[in-house]
């Protein structure tokens, strides 16, 4: 269980987070959405210890301020906005970094990575230079690395986690819903996934629990149907939405109305 | 709750089913058993060179005494006194410091290249290297005058101190520029570096200004890098600090490879991102001093040396680094050879051997494979 509890962060003197508490149980899809400069990657930057804050964050109750970065690493992988990459490293190699964990000790590592890479959709990408990818296909090695971190969802009877920022803005539509039923297939696990995104069709149809932001605080949390409707939209995001049901598919539709 | 860390069952489950379906050895990109066969190559390599380094040379050694010295360990009946003190006084020395030095030089660029996330890194740009230098060469040229109390009660050993002293200097005012509330700034950290290496080097150009014709000659030598006048004393100096940096540097690999990726993923793969910086710059700070202090300022094998390797056998620090410290000492030892060699019986400095053929290589290089090296 990951519990947030009065979380503040302040950039250059600036409040950008102001007093946010939740709790995000174990098996559970929870999505941070909100308008840019709401505080999601923000946000998303203090659950994972990168930037100072106060409050108390806390993976399986243990805080992650105290608890050491190979124990914390154990527990959670962090697929940041973009990563850049060094020095020439082959995709196998970049994602077998998700294994420098002593958890791997006896563990059958070429195995794991070749179906992490096939869960991702780059089977045959093994030998492939990461720099010469694109941009979705970097993403997704990265993704296929955080995987492998916390290959497992639920790990001697504790929950482990995935911190995903925006996992999907740079991908086509078929790799975005493979990579969302990835994240869903994760928590159903028994593992907790935790995703800022953009999109706010596929948010409401894969996440359990959704957190809308507006100016570093929580506008409203609770189930998709519950956070996305169009008052809560409208007011968030400034501009006229359209919201349905779809029954024939059980699925939320979100569209701006252009005028 | 803590967490236990002695999973020690294989876990089976659905995350783990499909793992004896693939055969990811021939699609995959692991590149370490290549890098196992090729570490194991340069060291008979180095085997050889060192063999080929010991009987060449201004005076005649041949090689079958050589190899019967080398392979005898020193008891050897097969070889005449002439040849013995060739080999025991001169050239053993030379080719072991050769070995250390190239070692050295070329696992601290490598290290270094991996902490700053930057292929042309190097003690020799971040002003180690010239922090070190303006240490020995203030005590070449103030040594008789101003420095002289202290050139005294430091005796034969006293440039080879100072030079170590400048270096660690250096690293601990660009740590202290660099790092706020714990955190260091790798930008800040590689331009502070640039901007220590600047005035040392200022600093040092006073010194060669106000140096007089002996010290010059001395000062040249220094700056431009040799392994001339290789003594069993030297080797014992910074053989205690140079060892013990190369085999920590295997522990380093791990958090190197975590590094490649930005600090805040190293830190979300485990790495207690803080200590590990620390211990690589005082590592990475010893050795350089170490290896000015004896040799001047030999450049380009830091920067050569790891980038062809990361061509050959990738960027993998588990196998980088002892392949470097293989590699740096052969071309080390082969630039020192040439420098011997090629004026006999004078001889150039090995620097100037190291730049010649290390800055086109590296111009060669980075035009060839632009895109991989991603600058």
């Amino acid at each position: 269980m990951l519990s947030v509890s009065h979380l503040n962060v302040s950039l250059a003197r600036k409040q950008i987070i102001k007093d946010i508490s939740f709790e995000v149980p174990s098996g559970t899809f929870c999505s941070i959405v909100g308008p840019n400069g709401s505080g999601k990657t923000t946000t998303l930057r203090a659950l994972t210890g990168e930037i100072a804050y106060r409050g108390s964050v806390q993976v399986n109750n243990l805080d992650i301020k105290t608890t050491h970065p190979a124990e914390m690493a154990a527990l959670r992988g962090v697929l940041p906005q973009s990563s850049q990459l060094a020095f020439p490293f082959t995709v196998y190699e970049v994602v077998s970094l998700g294994q420098l964990s002593r958890t791997y000790m006896l563990l059958d590592r070429e195995g794991i990575i070749a179906q992490a890479l096939e869960k991702v959709g780059l089977a045959n990408f093994g030998r492939r230079f990461y720099q010469e990818l694109s941009g979705g296909e970097q993403q997704r090695v990265q993704l296929a690395r955080v995987l492998v971190q916390v290959w497992e969802p639920v790990w001697h009877g504790m929950p482990r986690a995935l911190f995903l920022d925006e996992p999907i803005s740079s991908l086509d539509i078929r790799h975005q819903i493979q990579i969302m039923k990835i994240a869903r297939q994760y928590c159903d696990d028994g593992g907790i996934v935790v995703a800022v995104l953009h999109d706010l069709n596929l948010t409401a149809a894969y996440s359990d629990q959704i957190v809308l932001l507006k100016d570093g605080t929580i506008h409203s949390i609770g189930q998709p149907q519950n956070v996305l409707t169009k008052n809560n939209l409208e007011a968030v995001y400034h501009c006229t939405m359209h919201v349905a049901q779809n029954d024939a598919h059980n699925q939320l539709q979100i569209t701006p109305v252009l005028a | 709750m803590t967490v236990s860390r002695s999973s020690g069952q294989r876990i089976s489950g659905p995350y783990f089913n499909g793992s004896k379906l693939h055969d990811p050895k021939p699609s995959s990109g692991d590149r370490s058993v290549y890098a196992q066969i090729l570490t194991v190559l340069m060291f008979v390599a180095l085997l050889v060179t060192s063999i080929f380094a010991l009987s060449s040379g201004a005076a005649e050694v041949n090689i079958n005494s050589t190899m019967s010295y080398i392979f005898s360990f020193g008891r050897s009946l097969e070889i005449n006194a002439y040849e013995r003190v060739i080999l025991e006084a001169i050239r053993l020395p030379r080719v072991i410091l050769g070995i250390l030095i190239g070692a050295s030089l070329a696992v601290s660029g490598a290290v270094m290249q991996g902490l700053f996330r930057n292929p042309l890194a190097d003690p020799g740009i971040v002003g180690v290297a010239s922090g070190a230098g303006l240490g020995a060469v203030s005590f070449i040229v103030l040594g008789t005058s101003y420095l002289a109390p202290v050139a005294t009660f430091f005796g034969i050993y006293h440039v080879p101190i100072a030079a170590f002293l400048g270096g660690i200097l250096t690293t601990f005012l660009l740590y202290r520029v660099s790092t706020r509330g714990g955190h260091t700034s790798v930008a800040t950290m590689l331009l502070a570096g640039i901007a220590l290496g600047a005035l040392a080097g200022a600093c040092t150009g006073i010194l060669v200004f106000i140096a007089d014709d002996e010290q010059l000659r001395d000062l040249t030598f220094w700056q431009l890098g040799s392994l001339a006048g290789a003594t069993w004393t030297k080797i014992f100096a910074i053989a205690p600090i140079i060892l013990p940096i190369l085999f920590l540097s295997a522990f380093l690999a791990k958090g190197l490879n975590a590094m490649t990726l930005g600090e805040a993923t190293a830190r979300h793969l485990g790495i207690n991102v803080q200590i590990f910086k620390r211990i690589t710059i005082i590592a990475v700070a010893a050795s350089t001093g170490a290896a000015v202090a004896v040799s001047g300022g030999i450049g380009f094998v830091g920067i050569v040396v790891p980038h062809l390797l990361r061509l050959w056998i990738g960027p993998d620090h588990k196998y980088l680094l002892p392949a470097c410290a293989l590699l740096g000492a052969i071309m080390l030892l082969l630039a020192d050879t040439v420098a011997r060699q090629i004026v006999a019986p004078a001889e150039l400095p090995i620097g100037i051997i190291t730049a010649t053929i290390g800055a086109p290589f590296f111009l060669w290089i980075l035009l060839r494979k632009r895109s991989l090296l991603d600058l």
